[in-house]
């Protein structure tokens, strides 16, 4: 895997390059920045590849998905317009992991107990949430995925797409 | 054997030779070409090899483009306006054969075959394109000359374009008829005024070398707006009346649960069809159940939402062609990933790449993920690289043609 500063160097060419030709994805933000790349895992704890936040406005406006031999996977918005920057992240993962704590903690059932967040891809690289694995009487018991839009829960284990069928 | 010129037909001077090899690859590193990031921001030798025509005109000058000491590429530039492109090739790393190494062992296979005649290497010649070979002349009687393979050291035995392929020796340019050769010079010289564009607009072109302080400057200045330029990429996206004065139109919408990324999907593609549902009413035609939708659902979905008025099918097979056909007929459509559903609303492809390479591609994903009760918040638009992604599945949603 190579490191941080790679992934971010990797995702600054790529942006530039964008930029450079007038990309009209980017139009409405001339001026982005690579940030501080974020550790993607996956749901057993492998690491994956790295979110390399991309920031404006000292908000992250998009993201680069960039993998483990530094290619550039995925690059574009969160954000599609700084119209309102104040609805835009302040962190390329969305919410900090004390914020997916936070929420987690309002689901957890009696007796369960929660491990700290991980920033995971829940399913296919993309999907990507925070994980809080919880446990009951020593046993794996849920896993609870955390984004802005809330906090859901299913049994520990149970991984999206494992049915082909099903989307 | 070919006929021999006494002059170049229209030759074309080292200087603006090198300059087109340096437009060409700046301007390809610039634009983010994927092969073009590493090793071609260094100094471009400008003592090229020639490579001749069969027919003795100049063919090709090959430059080679050094960081330090190594040498990290090299350009074939068209030395004659009957080329037709003033850049014909692009290759990564260093020269595979050795000019002197190649020269002494043609002189050694030519005394080798002829020991009693004397032996002269002449030039390097493209005795069949891309092959290199050296014309050695030889006195007294026929044959006057002989080529010998720069790789091998063979002697190349037959000659004609009629001949097996293999090593067979044929003119790049006497192969060519009259009003071939005149339109190749015609586009050349098209391409040609790109030059005195880029000498206008984008000095930095030309420069010896860049430093590494000067290479971040120096990246925008590079990528010249012209009307001669050649693009580096292809791309389109979905429009609104693409007829007078169109503009792009696709809306982006956030999945409201975690498990309705296709019906999510299903709600941009039916608005852009003008045919506006609520996620949950699309959620209950898809039969979206606890862990997500059935692709067999989604069909039936899109169907019943429209009153049969459109057709929706999946196709596994999933290729680039087929979605990239798809934006061109202006209609978006679903991609499907392990366990995921997604839009897709543009397509981009690299018009540039280096031999042996595949160019690059990309889709432009609109993406329900992250999922948000507030349809306007969550979700996420890029550029996806269509290599980097298992593609298990498309959804077509059309219009029926039929009556029904």
């Amino acid at each position: 895997m190579i490191g941080r500063d790679e992934a971010r160097a990797a995702a600054a060419d790529t942006l530039s390059a964008l930029l450079a030709a007038h990309d009209p994805l980017f139009a409405p933000w001339p001026e982005p920045e690579a940030g501080a790349p974020v550790m993607v895992e996956d749901l057993s704890g492998a690491p994956s590849y790295w979110l390399v936040p991309l920031e404006a406005k000292g908000r992250a406006i998009g993201a680069a998905r960039v993998d483990e031999r530094g290619h550039v996977m995925t690059i574009g918005l969160i954000c599609r317009t700084p119209d309102r920057i104040e609805a835009c992240p302040r962190v390329v993962t969305l919410l900090t992991a004390e914020e997916a704590e936070a929420a987690a903690r309002s689901v957890l059932g009696p007796g369960e107990t929660a491990s700290p967040p991980r920033f995971v891809h829940d399913g296919p690289p993309g999907r990507e949430a925070w994980l809080i694995e919880t446990s009951r009487d020593a046993r794996p018991a849920r896993w609870i995925t955390v984004t802005p839009g809330g906090a859901t829960a299913r049994p520990a284990g149970q991984r999206i797409g494992d049915d082909p069928g099903l989307e | 054997m070919t006929i021999r010129r006494a002059k170049p037909r229209a030759l074309v001077e080292r200087p603006q030779a090198l300059a087109h090899a340096q437009m060409a690859v700046r301007r390809a590193w610039a634009g983010g070409i994927e092969d073009m990031q590493q090793g071609w921001t260094g100094v471009f030798n400008p003592e090229a090899i020639i490579i001749h025509d069969l027919n003795g005109e100049p063919l090709f000058y090959e430059f080679s483009v050094m960081e330090g000491r190594t040498e990290t590429g090299r350009v074939k530039a068209a030395a004659s306006k009957l080329v037709g492109s003033p850049v014909v090739t692009i290759e990564r790393g260093p020269r595979k054969w050795d000019p002197a190494k190649a020269t002494k062992l043609a002189l050694e296979a030519a005394k080798k075959a002829y020991p009693r005649r004397e032996a002269k290497a002449q030039e390097f010649v493209c005795y069949c394109y891309p092959k290199i070979g050296v014309r050695v002349e030889l006195a007294g009687e026929k044959p006057n000359s002989i080529i010998v393979d720069v790789a091998d050291g063979t002697i190349v035995q037959s000659f004609g374009e009629e001949e097996i392929e293999g090593q067979t020796a044929y003119s790049f340019l006497e192969s060519r008829t009259e009003s071939g050769l005149e339109k190749k010079l015609r586009r050349y010289e098209e391409l040609d005024r790109e030059i005195e564009v880029a000498r206008k607009h984008s000095k930095e072109l030309f420069a010896e070398g860049y430093t590494a302080r000067e290479l971040v400057a120096v990246r925008s200045k590079l990528l010249l707006v012209s009307d001669y330029i050649f693009a580096l990429y292809s791309s389109r996206v979905l429009k609104y009346g693409p007829r007078c004065s169109p503009h792009d139109c696709f809306a982006l919408y956030a999945q409201q649960t975690n498990v309705y990324c296709a019906v999510a999907t299903g709600q941009m593609i039916l608005d852009f069809h003008r045919r506006p549902f609520s996620q949950d009413a699309i959620a209950t035609a898809m039969g979206t159940g606890a862990t997500g939708t059935s692709q067999a659902g989604q069909d039936a979905g899109y169907i019943s939402l429209t009153n049969g008025c459109m057709d929706a099918a999946h196709d596994f097979s999933a290729n680039w062609t087929e979605a990239k056909s798809e934006i061109d007929a202006n209609r978006p459509l679903k991609s499907g990933i392990p366990g995921h559903a997604r839009a897709v609303a543009g397509w981009k492809q690299q018009n540039f790449s280096l031999i042996g390479s595949t160019p690059k591609r990309w889709l432009q994903v609109y993406d329900p993920w992250p999922w948000n009760a507030d349809i306007c918040a969550g979700g996420a638009v890029y550029w996806e690289d269509w290599d980097a992604v298992n593609h298990t599945n498309w959804c077509f949603v059309r219009n029926r043609t039929d009556t029904h």
